[in-house]
């Protein structure tokens, strides 16, 4: 990158031909002798650094048409002809630059800051937003989901508009709808859990995988380079020897289709793959495919966001059109409209057949509407505003920085008058000294420019490593063509910006009076009127901007301050992907013997876990409660399945817990007891079999009488616990402890309430709303399969990490583990808001700088323009305080204006931020408080120094100064 | 013929084209220079000085791989010609002859 940039400006500056390339060869052979005693990356900077000292001197060189002094290569060069003008105008410009190295030093490094920052925020937005999707006319490809409807809320249950469809439904869809061209659908291998992929080199590794319908690859326009989509035979088969969960418990075809970096990284890009058999999930599955190298799989949204999955292995989806029920919700459907099809229309086409099955099965669709949603359209909802408004922070702080230029180039301006006059004087044109003065903004706007360059390819680095790692396409931005076109219209544009009012005034010269000041100081009034307005522009637009980065910093401090429920500190987490057990209970077969086996060896392992060294208490289950999914619990028993009134069903999280969870985690339990205690494997067992064994289900179905009644001698299903919120939702005013809960066809009874933890988990990325979280309503059940494992120490949890590990992989060997601490996964979860707001105070700080920098230089040289007439002050009797007030009042006068007017821009502008914001209002007086003393503090700073050197004026030098 | 006086760049480059004779290539000279006078010579007014030495005549050169570089960074390898040796010879008598004058003009023998 800096190799090439060095190329790029060598190129334009050096002369063409011979001479040009035996300078670029002198330039190579020394940076070849460097390279032997230093890091390829500072020989790479140092020939940029020397093609940047060159540039000017070439360029002047050539543009003055000094061919005569240059080069044979050019012996005959033809006349410059009207271009003459322009020619000596930039040479000028260089020559009047490179004479005050400092000034330009600081002109370039404000407009390089201004132009990298951003260059490169736009090149991540670029990646993640504007770029289209990387797939054939991707602008065709929709996601087909339900949304709820006021109407059809039952109790817990939240608005949302991307609940999956019906596999019965989609068949109608996919049969009666006159818009799409093609349709695919695809399901979770099971939400919440990778798998593991042995075989080719090292050890299992776990990986995520997907199940996608025959037709998903070429709805996505996407070809095979090796092998072959799915066949529609090979779809997974219904298990039939699972009559409770049938669609759970599908029968392996065993074929699979593997990604590009899979098939690279683990099975060095075999070419002979296809075919195959590989070690999926324990035992041998057949490749088929693998997919292009770069394809990903398109962001679908679920559960309220948006995901973007580096998916590994592709499975075929079942096709359970026959199993499922109208009420069950389980597919993601992508389709991909006909050409010419505008989104309106297969909107209309789909609400359409809804209406009919509507109509139908009034049961399973009332209180929802079908949504169609186009696939780039989903990535804009979820990250749009946060982009934008960086966009527009960033944006401010170039704007900050064209202002800042203008009142450098303007005060330059002024100083040049005589000079100008004298111009004028001798014939020069106004379109001549307009474009004299232009030059100059253009040259240092473009090579402000090459710095932004610079700058912005370590800014777009620092910038992907910072946002949240769900933005998996953030990794492709970069300085690509896109990119580059940007920054050099943001370069051109910013040379325009800041030197069209100084270029204006400059070409506005009034012969008689300039030429007689001389441009000598004291020669004008003050400061002029315009200075004073961009200065008050600075100031304005700085105040926005850290009111911004004010108000997104709070509402991060306040998610990470914010009492989550449960204490994180010292727990280590552990993830396990099972290997050979859960294929074996997942794949092979789905008897409940499997399943016990499964679960006798987690109680294995948290019974060895407990006896380790330094651990205090070892529990098994989820702290991402919003994860675990959401399931309608019936109030009363419904023993013929009709269906309940709304009232009589709460929509609540399951969290699979052990008894152990509440103490470990640090949850208080507010009302009754805990969770009985396990003791043994054997009575745990107990346990397991009323929760998930065949006694709850097969008892309840038998009997057909209400949950909720006194008869209900037949529900021995296990004690749950429920949160605060669902009590309260759930029997208002009641004690809870004793109710019972109808759940599919068990029933489980209330033993005590606990207090409500943060809803949204650590998993979830924290995505901040006004109104902040809601605590959810969950039921605790007690019940471990396989961890997640949460384990309280004494000692530094990562310590255990190899202890742990040992006795996971003791009882299933091909397990896949993954180790955390609960507190870096809750700082993790704030990824998102911490980005926004380390991003923006960097834009704030960045700004504020500037402003001041401004500030400073204009008063510095309002000072010394009038130091003769403070002379005359202080000679009739003026004391050094009133001097120093004197300047400061004037200095601060337009900066008290710009905070004014940053205030009331703030109060419209800051409602854009409202969704970026957690739990408070975008109109925070304490931090419009504090930003406007902050900025008024500072301001006075930046005065004072000026003004004191105003005060120190010696009155006689003053004078005799004239 | 009244030749133009060199100027001070210009002298120093042929005095380092002549020294380092076999091995003087644009390095090699930038290096002569600064190891004789103390002073980094400005790459660019370097180069130029270099081209107009060319271009009156008073250097020549060939194009060749130095020692120690690769194939790709073949380069001019400068060499001074009877004009530049001549012009040299011609300053350095101008600058003695004001020399002598200064000498006369402070009582200096």
């Amino acid at each position: 990158m800096i190799a090439g940039l060095a190329d790029l400006v060598l190129k334009m500056s050096l002369p063409h031909g011979e001479i040009g390339d035996w300078i670029r060869a002198d330039l190579n052979r020394e940076a070849e002798e460097r390279s032997r005693g230093s890091s390829g990356r500072m020989v790479s900077l140092w020939r940029l650094l020397e093609a940047l000292k060159l540039a000017p001197h070439f360029i002047a060189h050539r543009l003055g048409g000094s061919s005569r002094r240059f080069g044979p290569s050019q012996p005959n060069s033809p006349s410059p002809g009207c271009f003459t003008g322009i020619n000596e105008d930039v040479r000028y410009a260089i020559r009047r630059l490179t004479k005050a190295p400092l000034m330009t030093g600081v002109f370039v490094a404000v407009a390089g800051i201004g132009i990298g920052a951003s260059t490169a925020t736009f090149s991540v937005l670029d990646a993640v937003i504007l770029r289209p999707l990387p797939y054939p006319e991707a602008d065709r490809l929709v996601q087909i989901t339900q949304k709820t409807t006021p109407a059809g809320l039952t109790l817990g249950r939240p608005l949302r508009d991307d609940l999956p469809i019906n596999a019965q439904d989609f068949l109608v869809y996919e049969a009666e709808t006159a818009s799409f061209s093609n349709w695919a659908w695809t399901g979770d291998y099971e939400p919440n859990r990778d798998a593991t992929v042995g075989g080719g080199e090292g050890a299992p590794q776990g990986v995520e995988v997907i199940q996608v319908s025959p037709s998903f690859f070429s709805t996505m326009g996407v070809v095979l380079p090796l092998g072959r989509p799915f066949l529609p035979s090979e779809r997974a088969q219904p298990n039939t020897s699972a009559p409770r969960e049938p669609w759970q418990g599908v029968r392996w075809t065993g074929v699979v289709i593997i990604s590009h970096d899979l098939w690279s990284s683990r099975f060095g890009s075999d070419p002979d793959i296809v075919g195959k058999d590989i070690v999926f999930e324990g035992g041998p599955s057949t490749v088929v495919g693998v997919t292009p190298p770069g394809f990903r799989f398109p962001p679908m949204s679920e559960r309220g966001e948006v995901r973007e999955r580096d998916i590994d292995v592709f499975l075929p989806l079942v096709y359970p059109a026959f199993l499922q029920p109208r009420t069950f919700l389980q597919f993601g459907v992508i389709a991909r409209m006909k050409p010419g099809v505008e989104t309106e229309q297969a909107q209309a086409d789909v609400s359409r057949i809804f209406d009919g099955l509507a109509a139908g099965y009034p049961v399973s669709h009332v209180g929802r509407a079908v949504v169609l949603t186009p696939l780039h359209d989903l990535l804009v909802r979820d990250y749009g505003l946060a982009f934008f408004s960086l966009m527009g922070m960033v944006g401010l702080v170039l704007l900050v920085a064209c202002g800042n230029l203008a009142s450098l180039v303007l005060a330059q301006g002024t100083r040049r008058r005589a000079e100008l006059a004298l111009r004028a004087a001798i014939g020069g044109g106004r379109a001549r000294l307009f474009r004299l003065v232009m030059a100059e903004s253009l040259i240092l706007a473009a090579l402000g420019g090459v710095l932004g360059l610079l700058l912005a390819h370590w800014g777009t680095a620092a910038l992907v490593a910072m946002v949240p790692a769900e933005l998996t396409r953030a990794g492709d931005a970069g300085l690509d063509g896109r990119v580059l076109a940007f920054a050099l219209a943001l370069s051109i544009a910013t040379g325009m910006i800041f030197g069209l009012i100084p270029a204006l005034r400059s070409s506005d010269v009034d012969l008689v009076q300039d030429l007689k000041s001389g441009g000598r100081p004291g020669a004008g009034v003050g400061w002029s009127t315009l200075s004073q307005s961009l200065i008050t522009g600075q100031v304005a637009l700085t105040l926005v901007l850290l009111m911004g980065g004010g108000l997104l910093g709070k509402s991060f401090l306040r998610l990470r301050t914010d009492d989550r429920g449960y204490d994180p500190e010292n727990i280590l987490t552990v993830t396990i992907t099972p290997g050979y057990l859960h294929r074996f209970a997942r794949i092979n077969s789905f008897d409940l013997e499997s399943r016990r086996t499964r679960w006798r060896a987690s109680y294995e392992i948290m019974e060895s876990v407990r006896a380790l060294p330094g651990v205090r208490s070892v529990a098994s289950g989820e702290v991402n409660i919003e994860g675990t999914g959401f399931y309608p619990v019936q109030l009363r028993h419904d023993p013929v399945g009709a269906g309940l009134p709304p009232e009589d069903i709460v929509n609540a999280h399951h969290a699979f817990v052990s008894p152990e969870y509440f103490g470990t985690m640090g949850i208080p339990i507010v009302r009754g007891e805990g969770l009985p205690a396990w003791n043994g494997i054997d009575e745990a067992e107990r346990y397991w079999w009323a929760t998930d064994g065949p006694d709850c289900w097969s008892e309840s179905k038998a009997s057909g009488t209400n949950v909720g009644g006194s008869e209900n001698e037949y529900c021995d299903g296990p004690e749950v616990l429920v949160s605060e919120t669902f009590a309260a939702t759930a029997w208002p005013g009641e004690d809870p402890i004793g109710k019972e809960l109808g759940v599919y066809d068990c029933c489980w009874t209330v033993g005590g309430v606990v207090a409500d933890v943060d809803s949204r988990g650590v998993d979830a990325p924290v995505l901040p709303g006004r109104l902040g979280r809601e605590p959810r309503l969950v039921i605790y059940i007690p019940y471990t399969e396989l961890g997640p494992y949460l384990i309280k120490t004494d000692v530094d949890p990562l310590s255990l990490v190899a202890a742990v590990r040992d006795i996971i992989v003791s009882v299933d060997v091909q397990a896949a583990v993954t180790f955390s601490t609960l507190e870096q996964q809750v700082a993790d979860s704030l990824a998102r808001p911490r980005f926004y707001s380390v991003v923006a105070a960097i834009f704030g700080g960045v700004a504020l700088v500037m402003a001041l920098v401004g500030l400073y230089g204009a008063m510095a040289y309002a000072v010394g323009r009038r130091v003769h007439e403070i002379g005359v002050r202080m000679a009739l009797g003026a004391d050094r305080t009133q001097i120093r007030a004197m300047v400061v009042g004037e200095g601060m006068r337009p900066v008290l204006v710009g905070v004014a007017v940053g205030l009331m821009a703030s109060v419209a502008l800051m409602r854009v931020l409202e969704g970026l914001l957690y739990g408070m209002e975008a109109l925070d007086p304490w931090i419009a408080l504090g930003v406007a003393v902050a900025m008024v503090g500072v301001a006075v700073v930046a005065c004072y120094s000026p003004a004191r050197h105003a005060s120190q004026v010696d009155p006689l030098r003053a004078l005799a100064h004239e | 013929m009244a030749r133009k006086k060199l100027g001070d760049l210009e002298s120093s480059v042929l005095i380092a084209v002549v020294a380092e004779s076999e091995s003087a290539f644009a390095l090699e000279i930038r290096r002569a220079i600064k190891s004789a006078t103390g002073r980094a010579v400005s790459r660019g007014a370097f180069y130029t000085t270099l081209e107009r030495l060319g271009q009156k005549g008073l250097v020549s050169w060939e194009n060749q791989v130095p020692a120690n570089a690769r194939r790709e960074l073949a380069q001019r390898r400068y060499a001074i010609t009877p004009a530049g040796m001549r012009a040299l010879e011609d300053t350095k008598a101008e600058l003695a002859a004001q020399w002598q004058r200064l000498a006369a003009a402070t009582g200096e023998t």
